[in-house]
């Protein structure tokens, strides 16, 4: 008995199933004229490339890059660039991860494009045939192509995927390989590709010789704990195929919530910047409600354009941290405005605003202070109140009346495909005349 | 999808005349999702434009409930990417092979499906949600 547990234990097989230019795959779903062609998705505000399809990265457009820096390619190149149109994109992705969980209910979603699962139940002889087949199906049914990587730990796995990536069947697996085969593709991967090497840390490793994963991998334990962190020995001991980084059941509670939004015009008066700070805040404030959270601190930060040279870069932001943890918008709003007060300066030309909640904890029964008095019930229920209205009839419909009416601080974005699959009055239309 | 309409079913006979008086007890709700889909990852909404399928029921506005996880079959009603564009098209099989019916004036004009970039299955169409005017 303890004999198969311990085999079972070693034969993990961690997959990470990611989404090929995710972004860019959406798009091209509903508009295959593109499917072949170079397509870009930019940020939000239309600020930098957050996505490219494998003709675009030919083409030499880096991931990241601001959009004005690579105006030139995209146009001698006849590049198709889109808004980021995350309506769209959140519908798509709960649409393949949806169908990741009906094959494997162990499944951690790490990102909006990429997920863990265990595999551990499949017998080796059958794995291959079983990733293959789910690639397959997740093309059909929602008509992304994804890549899937498959090894012993997350790390590893990360690795199989980035080589799966490169290989036209789209999948990899570490599992059937002995130890030097694998050691041979680690040779050849180099250290800044991969999972939780950053790059200062990478810097440091190059600088000591290390540059591949196998060298990595091979590294002295003691060497890693005197010159990194915890998690740089626990990439090693991933590296060596000895799980270290548990699996997250995505049950577990966020712990910050941020909401911010690069403007549509540079802003610089104080209302304006009010107007949308207000609105982030309540925005956050339903977001932790939905998820039955209060928060302990509230920060507020502005900043103009790190990339504007006529100007000084400007950036600043307030804490503050509440007595007793809340989840009530009106006074979320009021510490947010006051913040704000505090922090605002009349000069720069603000490009960016947003709210942080902080130390995001489950709303328990006794988490009131000894003074506070029995206002709470009353807000409790004008909030359930405010969410439940909002939920049907369309977000915004209740709001605080400092969020403003004319919101022309709201994003650009020109290039946006403005297709909405979750939304009845942004379907996408087939023309059939 | 944000169909979350749901229709309460009547369980009670129509009695010509004599109403019953206990007619207003409910028994359950229709969720029009589950009625109308089977497989909700792979299925979407997709709005028409233009008559070109009014002989097969689809009309200028209707919105289509497309299945991207079904294959066509003899009849099938499917949206196709043929070459580069997604339309709305008629499917036949003859001898074993797919194609897709076009209409070239009066004629039919018959495509083969051949799965690459030129005549592709995109997903088949499953229902028409077609809003009655007055």
């Amino acid at each position: 008995m303890s004999y198969i547990k311990l085999k079972n234990k070693n034969s993990k097989k961690i997959a990470l199933v990611d989404c090929n230019s995710f972004y860019v795959s959406c798009e091209r779903l509903f508009n295959p004229r593109i499917n072949n062609l170079p397509v870009v998705v930019l940020s939000n505000n239309d600020g930098c490339v957050i996505s490219r399809s494998v003709e675009a990265k030919k083409i030499g457009i880096k991931m990241g890059e601001p959009y004005f820096k690579v105006k030139h390619l995209i146009k001698s190149h006849k590049v198709q660039v889109f808004s980021s149109n995350y309506a769209l994109y959140g519908d798509i992705s709960r649409r393949v991860m949806h169908v990741l969980k009906k094959f494997c209910p162990t499944i951690e979603i790490y990102s909006i494009d990429e997920a863990f699962l265990d595999l551990s139940l499949i017998k080796d002889e059958d794995l291959e045939n079983f990733i293959s087949e789910l690639r397959f199906i997740i093309l059909k049914w929602t008509g992304i192509p994804v890549s899937i990587g498959v090894a012993k730990t997350k790390t590893l796995s990360k690795v199989a995927n980035h080589i799966a990536k490169k290989e036209k069947i789209g999948i990899k697996s570490f599992i059937l390989n002995d130890e030097k085969e694998i050691d041979d593709l680690l040779k050849n991967f180099p250290i800044e590709d991969i999972w939780g090497v950053g790059r200062k840390i990478s810097k440091l490793y190059k600088s000591n010789n290390i540059k591949s994963a196998y060298d990595l991998k091979d590294a002295s334990n003691r060497w890693i704990k005197k010159n990194t962190n915890v998690l740089g020995l626990k990439t090693v001991m991933e590296l060596r195929g000895i799980n270290c980084i548990g699996f997250e059941s995505n049950s577990n509670p966020r712990k910050n919530c941020c909401v911010s939004r690069s403007f549509g015009k540079k802003v610089l008066d104080y209302d304006t910047l009010k107007e949308s700070v207000v609105a982030h805040c309540l925005n956050a404030a339903e977001k932790i409600r939905v998820d039955r959270q209060v928060v302990k601190s509230v920060i507020v930060f502005i900043r103009n354009s790190p990339f504007d040279k006529s100007e000084k870069f400007f950036s600043r932001s307030k804490k503050v941290d509440l007595p007793i943890p809340s989840d009530d918008s009106i006074l979320l709003t009021k510490i947010c405005i006051q913040s704000l007060k505090e922090i605002f300066l009349k000069g720069p030309r603000y490009q960016k605003a947003g709210v942080i909640f902080s130390g995001l904890s489950r709303k328990g029964k006794y988490d009131e202070g000894l003074f506070s008095y029995e206002k709470k019930e009353k807000s409790q229920s004008l909030m359930k109140a405010i969410d439940k209205t909002n939920f049907k009839f369309g977000r915004n419909m209740i709001t605080v009346a400092d969020t403003g009416f004319c919101n022309n601080w709201r994003m650009r974005r020109g290039h946006s495909s403005k297709i909405d699959t979750s939304s009845y009055d942004f379907l996408p239309t087939i023309n059939i005349r | 999808m944000k169909i979350h309409e749901k229709l309460p079913i009547i369980l009670q006979k129509v009695c010509a005349g004599f109403p019953s008086p206990a007619t207003d007890y409910l028994e359950d709700e229709i969720n029009l999702n589950e009625e109308l889909i089977s497989n909700k990852a792979s299925t979407f909404l997709i709005r028409v434009s233009g008559y070109s399928m009014v002989e097969d029921h689809i009309y200028d506005g209707d919105v289509l409930i497309v299945d991207k996880s079904l294959n066509v079959k003899h009849n099938s009603v499917a949206v196709l990417n043929y070459q580069g564009q997604l339309v709305v098209k008629k499917i036949v099989k003859k001898n074993n092979k797919f194609f897709l019916i076009s209409k070239l004036g009066n004629h039919n004009h018959f495509i083969e499906i051949t799965e690459d970039n030129e005549t592709q299955v995109w997903g088949v169409v499953t229902y028409v949600i077609h809003k009655v005017k007055k």
